[in-house]
């Protein structure tokens, strides 16, 4: 076949399409889609299905946020307060200890000093702290870290 | 009647997304009925195909994305029309008689030629059913020869050739229906 050839077919082709195109295929009647919606039990309900099962999967994420949170608050306390008890927390500045700081010379060194000696543990509120004055309270403190011992031997 | 160019109801980029079962009827069953028709030859067994595939999608549980639903439609109802056409070679009955193609309304020929219309039914009928197929691809959903390839899994050529040699059968069938254009 020549390019002559194919031009002519080519031509004669467009001719078809033309007539194809004078036309559509039809539509689909109208009752189709009620027959379909119909035959499929439970199609009018999917979204609603569709919404509860949405709002389902938010309450669930919803009550996993809260739940982290609430553990996260829990495990700071109990840290918090396991730690004042082994004595491995922040140091507790009771008023006994702001006396004997302010005794010591106020806002320098000896407050440094008591701050020091109470992260060291056995200074900690409680039993163990001798609740008798002052003045015992600072001997306590100089013989937990040893400064009694040096000023005796001096 | 509109003279839009037949769709496969493919929507748009803002479309809704989600859609229920109702909305994905009228996002696709127009585009999906004309081509079923067209494959089929016969707008009655179109029905049952575009029913079939609806029905079936009810009951799925497919991907509610309309793109992903409108996909899934095109090659359920591809599958479906071709089985019922099996099913028709084994079992010829005659079909309900309807019309398989209306008139486009044209300011230029308002009149519609019933006798060409019912001409080009018959010559349409003639075809083979992927002959028919690749007609409504080119000439009502406006699509390329590749995006034809693609849709019904054959090599470019094998697409294009098909349209040829349908438009070539069409034109010996038409006859002087044809040559009138």
């Amino acid at each position: 076949m020549t390019k002559a050839d194919d031009s002519a077919d080519l031509g004669r082709l467009e001719g078809v399409e033309r007539v194809l195109e004078r036309f559509r295929p039809a539509g689909p009647p109208a009752e189709l889609r009620a027959r379909i919606l119909a035959a499929a039990p439970g199609a009018a309900q999917q979204r609603p299905r569709r919404r509860l099962a949405v709002w389902l999967w938010r309450a669930g994420v919803a009550a996993g946020l809260l739940a982290a949170v609430s553990l996260s608050l829990a495990a700071d306390h109990i840290s918090t307060r396991i730690a004042a008890q082994i004595g491995t927390g922040p140091p507790v500045w009771t008023q006994n200890a702001e006396q004997a700081a302010q005794l010591l010379d106020g806002d320098g060194w000896g407050r440094q000093y008591l701050a020091a000696a109470l992260r060291a543990g056995p200074l900690r509120p409680g039993p163990a702290w001798p609740a008798t004055g002052i003045k015992d309270d600072m001997l306590y403190l100089m013989r937990q870290t040893g400064a009694h011992d040096e000023q005796s031997a001096n | 009647m509109d003279d839009r160019p037949v769709t496969n109801g493919l929507p748009g980029p803002h479309d809704d997304l989600r859609l229920n079962l109702a909305e994905a009827y009228d996002a696709c069953a127009e585009g999906l009925f004309r081509y079923a028709g067209i494959l089929l030859a016969d707008p009655a067994a179109a029905e049952e195909a575009v029913q079939q595939v609806f029905v079936k999608l009810a009951g799925s549980g497919r991907p509610r994305d309309i793109r992903a639903v409108a996909a899934y439609l095109r090659r359920a109802v591809r599958n479906e029309c071709y089985r019922l056409l099996q099913r028709r070679s084994r079992d010829r009955q005659a079909g309900r008689q309807r019309a398989l193609l209306v008139a486009v309304p044209n300011s230029t020929r308002p009149e519609v030629d019933e006798a060409l219309r019912a001409a080009l039914e018959r010559a349409i009928k003639s075809l083979a059913p992927e002959q028919r197929e690749v007609v409504h691809m080119k000439v009502y959903e406006r699509m390329t020869f590749r995006q034809i390839a693609e849709a019904t899994a054959v090599p470019l050529n094998t697409a294009a050739s098909r349209y040829r040699y349908a438009l070539l059968r069409l034109r010996e069938l038409l006859g002087p229906y044809a040559e009138e254009q």
